[in-house]
């Protein structure tokens, strides 16, 4: 077989053995962490000052209820019309693994708790810290992992370790920067202070951190819109080009990224960007086309390949990238609607 | 090179190095250099502190009160004073001019990625620079500048 025929399989092997040798970034930066004092004094404040938090303290027999968390039974509760109440010791998950919560359709209530009121608290962090160590992907769904990291939060003590759970994206022979990180647990000194959940309420419309939304509708009386598919396209072409990305264009999604580039958008510096678009039909009659668009973004002044060299960008750096990213949707939708009639600001007619 | 040229050299050279700098490191980053300003105030504090020593050791012999007239020991020949005194700053701004150059050079926008040099490494490349400085210039300019209190202390004792 000619030595050429086998190159492709070699290199294949090789990006595998690099993917595999050189995990995610296991130091990271995350927006809202807080230090273990911060930890502690939230939740006297809770213990103190709330209902729930008093009615936890007093530790009160006669509303007491037994409640799941997933498969785990008999957590002690309890359940009002607002939702459900945990007493210690409380229920704990990664944020990638919360079950269904007591009373169906609702959310859970984080809040801050010494490692020993929560179930479990000391094998929970044992084993969280020992994937901080290694700092190896798992849970995968796809290209889609997750990632222990050790969180870097300003004002934290010299003996304070923050860690937090990351998701992280496989790409091609690396990993894209750590993204939607949530603080777990932090580890001062011998005390370890646990993000438990303490409690499960309604569901209510969460503004998230979607960067961009945009609903177009139709005009009548054909309410005629664009297809999905068309629409995509025209996000590719314009957006691909003021991004100067090769978006990878699925049914119902356009995902892009660029690793350690040089910045296309800011004077100086080098980027990581990954950022998602996802096209869905919009409820009601008559109906419309959603557009949901994600990106997660870090920059390095420098051309290094350290991790502690990648940190988020400034307010100003991300808003410019926002700006760009808006601008590019917006020609998009100009492209394929022969009138934009402007509703709002995610909110807009198109006439074809 | 006399005592009085070697003093007037001394204060010359720091004060041209220390104007360099702070030129440099301050408008580097509004120029393009791949430096932020967040980053630029790290190196400042490397360099200057040794340059404002020497300009500060001079001052106050200038302005102090002078315990003896006489003048600093010198057993070596005054070529020897020269090469000693000249040589190690024109090697700390040469290694100082490369190590900003490939700085510069390796966080080039064309540059393959993540070849850079990293502030960590230049300013050890500064600091390892300025180590020559350390265990040359700064015991020739406490010779030059010297005041002659330590000697008039010893006097007295005596």
């Amino acid at each position: 077989m000619p030595r050429t025929a086998k190159a492709p399989e070699f290199l294949a092997l090789l990006g595998a053995a690099i993917a595999a040798a050189s995990p995610p970034a296991s130091r990271f930066e995350v927006p809202g962490a807080i230090t273990a004092s911060n930890a502690a004094r939230v939740y006297q404040e809770y213990l103190a000052a709330s209902k729930q938090g008093k009615q936890v303290a007093k530790g009160e027999v006669g509303l007491r209820d037994k409640c799941d968390f997933g498969q785990d039974a008999g957590f002690e509760c309890i359940l009002s019309d607002e939702g459900v109440i945990y007493l210690p010791p409380y229920p704990i998950a990664l944020p990638h693994n919360l079950p269904v919560l007591p009373r169906g359709g609702t959310v859970a209530v984080r809040r801050w708790a010494p490692q020993d009121e929560v179930r479990d608290g000391a094998a929970k962090f044992a084993r969280w810290k020992e994937l901080a160590l290694s700092g190896l992907p798992f849970d995968c769904d796809g290209p889609r992992c997750h990632v222990i990291v050790e969180a870097l939060v300003p004002e934290q003590e010299t003996s304070e370790i923050s860690y937090a759970a990351c998701e992280v994206t496989s790409m091609a022979t690396r990993w894209a920067a750590p993204a939607a990180c949530e603080q777990i647990a932090i580890l001062h000194g011998s005390h370890v202070w646990l993000n438990a959940i303490i409690g499960a309420r309604a569901a209510r419309l969460s503004m998230g951190r979607p960067n961009l939304l945009l609903h177009l509708r139709g005009i009548a009386p054909k309410f005629d819109l664009p297809t999905s598919s068309s629409f995509a396209l025209a996000l590719k072409g314009n957006c691909g080009e003021a991004l100067r990305l090769d978006f990878e264009v699925g049914a119902d999604y356009l995902a892009g990224y660029s690793l350690g580039r040089p910045s296309v958008i800011l004077q100086e510096g080098r980027e990581q960007l990954d950022i998602y678009m996802h096209l869905r039909s919009l409820p009601g009659s008559p109906g419309g086309l959603g557009l949901t668009t994600k990106f997660n973004l870090v920059v390095n002044p420098q051309n290094t390949d350290r991790n502690q060299d990648w940190h988020l960008p400034s307010r100003q750096q991300e808003a410019e990238y926002e700006k760009r990213i808006r601008d590019c949707v917006s020609n998009a939708v100009h492209r394929v609607c022969k009138e934009v009639i402007r509703l709002d600001a995610a909110e807009v007619t198109c006439v074809r | 090179m006399n005592i009085q040229a070697a003093r007037a050299w001394l204060v010359k050279a720091s004060l041209f190095i220390t104007a360099l700098s702070f030129a440099f490191f301050l408008l580097a980053p509004v120029v393009g250099y791949p430096l932020s300003l967040e980053q630029t105030p790290r190196l400042l504090e490397i360099i200057t502190p040794v340059f404002l020593g020497y300009i500060g050791n001079a001052t106050y012999f200038v302005f102090g009160k002078r315990a003896t007239t006489r003048k600093p020991p010198l057993r070596g020949s005054k070529e020897l004073m020269t090469l000693l005194l000249k040589g190690p700053i024109c090697v700390f701004g040469i290694g100082v001019l490369a190590a900003v150059v490939a700085f510069g050079y390796s966080n080039r926008a064309g540059a393959t990625q993540g070849t850079g040099m990293s502030v960590d490494t230049l300013a050890g490349a500064i600091s390892g620079a300025l180590a020559l400085l350390t265990v040359t210039t700064n015991v020739i300019a406490s010779y030059l500048f010297s005041t002659g209190e330590q000697h008039a202390q010893n006097s007295k004792g005596a």
